[in-house]
């Protein structure tokens, strides 16, 4: 096989004479606010239990205890996904179980757990091995479940930020970030896959679950000492990550931070 | 999507057996880059964002189809269905794992160097080489023949 061949295959492939027009249709689609899908048409009799624990945990959460109660374990919501590599890894010894919420308008959000290294997934992640996984539940505080069918996913964003570097420079776009996202029992899990975030455990850093696209400095604003904040705390959830200093590796860091062209940081 | 479109749905082939599971694909990679909106340096920048993006969708959709727990054989025997039968070649780049078909279809098809894959994925250049490497050699034992 030579180059020639290579490209003769591939040349091969024929793709819809309509792709570019139906996709620009998609695009405007997307663009224009009056083409939204319908808002949720619950199924009124649908899962009324579940709500009933939904809204129970919430008020339980308030009162201090524990998610574990009612969410999915991060293994769990991994075997979900059918990611079992993924799934033995947050079993193991170098998960961390956080199972911490924030409410942010009418929803909860909850940090369930995270864990760092390499191959830890089945899928997605051999372009560079070493990556850190995070996964978060999302639900109503009323209680009433979610609608896979109908539920906009990815109107949420989930990303880590980083003490002391810009938020439009360090987030989940730049980290080569990816989340998956299911809708089980009415609450929404998220699996976030970024580059692995341990080389940063020196600085403290973020993860910021909020509606909207990439992060701006207006929603995140950065105090003299690099630390972040929300400018409206009503309008996201801002956890830190459990990572463990002692794996920092500045110099990693200092690689990334100098390849987006933000030198010393 | 002038300007991409064509690569974009090519480095989807590399994982996906069907057009249609492509062209999917990198109308979701379009989508994201419409709704997250994320901030490029310049023109290569984004380019290099798409191609990646669209190699983990592409993982992802393969994943997916392969939970589906339909083998490819049957997938192209379905009735109505309108697949095109692989080429022999085609079928060895996506048998491929993902790392080796990457780089491999970037140097073969897109003409970069390992220099250039080596910005676009992000990877060690030396990581680059080595996977080009193993990756003809693969490819090599699966097409019986030389890979130049």
């Amino acid at each position: 096989m030579n180059r020639q061949d290579y490209r003769d295959a591939f040349d091969a492939v024929t793709f819809s004479e309509d792709f570019e027009a139906r996709t620009l249709r998609k695009l405007d689609a997307a663009l224009d606010p009056s083409s939204e899908k319908e808002s949720c048409v619950m199924r009124k009799n649908r899962m009324k239990k579940l709500a009933l624990l939904v809204a129970a945990a919430v008020v339980l959460l308030a009162a201090g205890v524990s998610a574990a109660v009612l969410w999915r374990s991060p293994a769990q919501v991994a075997d979900a996904m059918d990611n079992p590599t993924l799934a033995a890894a947050f079993a193991g010894e170098d998960a961390v179980v956080c199972n911490e919420t924030q409410v942010v308008g009418d929803y909860a959000v909850t940090l369930l757990g995270t864990v760092s290294g390499r191959n830890l997934s089945a899928w997605g992640s051999d372009l560079a091995a070493d990556h850190t996984y995070v996964v978060t539940a999302l639900a109503r505080t009323d209680g009433t479940p979610l609608e896979a069918e109908t539920f906009d996913a990815f109107s949420w964003t989930t990303t880590p930020l980083v003490a002391g570097c810009p938020v439009r420079a360090v987030n989940s776009w730049t980290l080569d970030g990816f989340a998956q996202c299911q809708v089980l029992d009415g609450i929404a899990y998220y699996i976030l896959d970024v580059q692995n975030l341990q080389v940063f455990a020196d600085r403290t850093v973020y993860l910021a679950v909020y509606q909207g696209g990439t992060p701006s400095p207006s929603q995140f604003p950065m105090a003299e000492d690099g630390s972040l904040s929300l400018a409206d705390p009503a309008a996201g959830a801002l956890f830190t990550l459990p990572l463990d200093a002692d794996l920092a590796d500045p110099a990693a860091a200092a690689a990334f931070l100098e390849d987006l062209g933000l030198g010393e940081t | 999507m002038a300007a991409y479109g064509r690569m974009l749905l090519r480095i989807a082939m590399t994982r996906l057996s069907s057009p249609a599971d492509a062209e999917d694909v990198v109308q979701e990679v379009f989508l994201q880059l419409l709704t997250a909106r994320p901030q490029f340096r310049d023109a290569e920048h984004e380019k290099a964002w798409l191609i990646r993006a669209t190699i983990h969708r592409a993982c992802d959709a393969a994943r997916s189809a392969a939970r589906r727990n339909l083998p490819l054989e049957a997938a192209e025997t379905l009735p109505g269905g309108d697949t095109p039968e692989p080429l022999p070649l085609l079928s060895a780049v996506q048998a491929l794992p993902a790392k080796y078909s990457a780089v491999l279809h970037l140097y073969y098809y897109e003409g970069y160097s390992i220099q250039e894959i080596s910005r676009l994925l992000r990877l060690p250049a030396p990581t680059v080489g080595t996977r080009l490497s193993r990756g003809r050699e693969r490819l090599r034992q699966l097409l019986k023949e030389d890979v130049e």
